[in-house]
């Protein structure tokens, strides 16, 4: 009719792209990298739309082009797989608090301190709720292996959020 | 009794996560609920869970940055063949030059620029919360409408009997390929599409219109330019020359129903 053939698909990632971007911005840490991440990704996705099985997931398809873009993208930047960052200036992250305001920005800090593994596992099952198998997928991992990672990843940030 | 192996953390994050089923999720929920400690452990992971949710909630109501929005938006559909007589009526109704690399409008109102999802194309929006429409227009089911005086000039004005300085005016119309009567008009510094959808106007596209409105009879009217990315989703939609004044006049006996 009057639209390419893959109008539909534009409509489903257009919809997906504020958790596109809250994704790109804890796999980042940095809002610019953010949506050039999420620009990257819509533009292969779009390039490669004919991989995309419908009736799977849309989301895990995307992050995983995402995280895989962003994996290239450290490479090229000379970076290799950030550990624990330590202690910065400033606001502790040991804030334990009613103020839910507070709160959040102390939960965003310690999860920014996670280490790049550490930190994709949070984000893809934590914040985007993607159920262990779909995660598993994205970051092309056994299920194991992303257990045990979400769970050394909770530890450390019960041990950074909790109270002192 | 066989000692019951350990509960282990991995176990209890699982089982917040909600990725136990069947035997070993009833075990698991069944030793939580046989011990205090183990009910402590869980809370801990469940308020964990809660407190990474609610403070990355938030983000998921920005705006999304437009450049975003035009990453997903589809290219534009060669231009059809089109009639001399539809030919002329863009060309007195833009006097701009074919744009040549069209990319559709964006919504921009007030501070919400860019807030809109690219299903604005086809009438579609995904509205964060807490923003109103703009004046004029309505949600209604995820699509835009056009409500009040915007509404009222879609369906009692035609294009020939322009009324100068209103609120809104209009400029041609023309019945699209799905077979509804659309129309094309101005108001508050945005020029826009609507189609006619049962009793109401569904608005397809609305962009920013910096000359502002000042236009009205579209067809023949100097000196009046509708954004090209207007035309361009027109050249798009349309099925057949823009209706004449005749024609108008007779959709709009028809209360726009075809």
């Amino acid at each position: 009719m009057m639209d390419d053939e893959t109008h539909p698909l534009r409509q489903d990632i257009a919809a997906l792209l504020p958790r596109l971007r809250r994704f790109g911005r804890t796999l980042t840490r940095h809002r610019e990298d953010a949506d050039d991440l999420v620009q990257l990704a819509v533009e292969r996705a779009l390039n490669r739309s004919s991989q995309w099985q419908p009736g799977s997931r849309l989301d895990s398809w995307l992050f995983r082009i995402m995280q895989n873009a962003w994996i290239d993208e450290l490479r090229a930047r000379g970076r290799h797989n950030e550990t624990f960052v330590p202690e910065e200036q400033g606001l502790q992250v040991g804030v334990s608090t009613h103020d839910s305001q507070i709160d959040a920005i102390a939960v965003r800090k310690a999860v920014a301190r996670l280490g790049d593994d550490q930190r994709a596992v949070v984000a893809l099952v934590l914040v985007e709720g993607l159920p262990y198998k779909e995660a598993a997928g994205v970051l092309g991992i056994p299920i194991g292996t992303l257990t045990s990672r979400l769970a050394r990843a909770r530890e450390t940030l019960q041990g950074l959020l909790s109270a002192p | 009794m066989i000692n019951p192996t350990p509960i282990t953390d991995e176990q209890l994050m699982a089982l917040a996560d909600g990725e136990l089923d069947g035997t070993e999720r009833d075990r698991v929920a069944a030793a939580v609920a046989a011990d205090p400690a183990l009910a402590a452990r869980l809370a801990q992971q469940q308020l964990l869970r809660s407190r990474l949710h609610a403070a990355f909630a938030d983000e998921l109501d920005e705006p999304v940055p437009e450049r975003l929005l035009q990453a997903v938006a589809p290219a534009p559909a060669r231009a059809p063949v089109i009639s001399l007589a539809r030919h002329r009526a863009t060309v007195e109704a833009a006097r701009v030059p074919a744009a040549p690399r069209v990319r559709p409008g964006w919504v921009q109102w007030g501070g919400l620029a860019a807030s809109i999802a690219v299903g604005v194309l086809i009438g579609h929006f995904a509205w964060p919360g807490g923003n109103a429409a703009p004046d004029g227009f309505a949600l209604q089911a995820g699509h835009l409408v056009a409500r009040g005086p915007v509404r009222a000039s879609l369906s009692t004005q035609t294009a020939a009997t322009p009324e100068p300085g209103a609120a809104v005016q209009l400029h041609f119309s023309f019945v699209d390929q799905a077979g509804r009567y659309c129309r094309t008009f101005s108001t508050g510094g945005n020029a826009g599409l609507a189609c006619r959808e049962g009793q109401d106007w569904a608005v397809q596209l609305l962009v920013d219109s910096p000359t502002g409105a000042a236009v009205s009879g579209g067809m023949r009217q100097a000196g009046s330019a509708l954004p090209a990315a207007l035309l361009a989703e027109v050249d798009r939609r349309i099925d057949g020359p823009p209706l004449n004044a005749a024609a108008e006049q007779q959709a709009l006996q028809r209360g726009w129903q075809r």
